[in-house]
């Protein structure tokens, strides 16, 4: 193996970090509270949310979360799978599956939404942080229609 | 549980392996890396997929992956949840919940399945594999329908 027993419960250590960090991310969407959400988050970090835009900086990721993003929904529901993390010393990258319930304000439209996370992390002196997330959607889908019948809304299904 | 702690490191170490080997199982299932799926498998590995198949060899395992299944299915996102696994010396042995959105080529029909692995793994140079997997599906259901009014598609 190569590493002393301190750096390989060290790496451990950093993967059940990384793991709780992706679960306070989500509960704290979730709960609709984008202090927390924000804290997750490094000063330079960099988001590619798809289909809800590319954000630099946490200037920027903030005002995603607290001014663009929620007035559209009324229900998220994350749930995360599979995580491939694998530590680098004070970096790190992580993979993981998401599934989502959510519902969308106006019309109470229910959605299910699919996808994947590629994310990188660092550790800062207050724990890991997000450097940059990155998301690929594989559906966005109305519930009434499905993956099979119509697999990705576009944003103008928010206001319609 | 050992009073050793590198015994107890090395436990902990083998139970994320095994957690991430299925998770690139899976992974590499949607993206149709079929030569991904098989680095799952030791060679000498078995499976049932229940009503996907029996397959008594990796060669076997292959040709299902390879030919089989993907004219059937031309979208699966699987996702595992839940598991339980347990290191003893060098096999071990893992359970696993998993849900799947998948679409059917035949009629383009969306459908929901959940599932339930018990796999045995081995592990051989360093490396863990899985040397049997046996699948119990919950449900396959077509996506309007819903388990309550047809619990499997076939």
């Amino acid at each position: 193996m190569g590493k002393t027993l301190e750096e390989r419960i060290g790496i451990l250590e950093d993967i059940e970090e990384i793991k709780k960090l992706k679960a306070r991310y989500l509960y704290a969407i979730d709960d609709g509270d984008w202090d927390s959400v924000l804290d997750c988050f490094s000063e330079d970090a960099k988001v590619d949310y798809g289909l809800w835009g590319r954000y630099e900086g946490r200037m920027e990721i903030e005002k995603f979360f607290k001014e663009l993003f929620p007035p559209h929904y009324s229900l998220h529901h994350h749930v995360t799978h599979d995580p491939l993390i694998e530590i680098d010393g004070d970096k790190a990258r992580g993979r993981w599956n998401l599934d989502e319930a959510a519902t969308i304000a106006k019309g109470s439209k229910a959605i299910w939404i699919s996808g994947r996370y590629d994310d990188e992390y660092v550790k800062e002196s207050k724990g890991w942080k997000y450097k940059s997330i990155s998301v690929k959607f594989f559906y966005v889908t109305p519930y009434e229609e499905g993956w099979g019948k119509r697999r990705m809304i576009d944003l103008d299904y928010l206001t319609s | 549980m050992s009073d050793n702690i590198e015994e107890r490191v090395r436990m902990l170490e083998d139970i994320e392996e095994i957690r991430q080997l299925k998770s690139r199982y899976v992974y590499s299932l949607d993206e149709r890396d079929w030569d991904g799926v098989l680095d799952f498998f030791a060679e000498d590995a078995k499976v049932d997929f229940g009503a996907f198949g029996k397959f008594e060899s990796k060669k076997e395992i292959g040709k299902f992956f390879k030919e089989t299944f993907p004219p059937v299915a031309t979208f699966t996102m699987h996702m595992t949840q839940d598991p339980i696994i347990k290191i003893d010396g060098d096999r071990a042995k893992g359970k696993w919940y998993m849900h799947e959105s998948m679409t059917f080529k035949e009629g383009n029909r969306a459908a929901w399945g959940a599932v339930k692995y018990e796999d045995e793994f081995v592990r051989r140079g360093g490396k863990w594999k899985c040397i049997h997997s046996l699948v119990q599906i919950i449900y396959l259901t077509p996506y309007k329908e819903g388990w309550a009014k047809k619990r499997m598609i076939f």
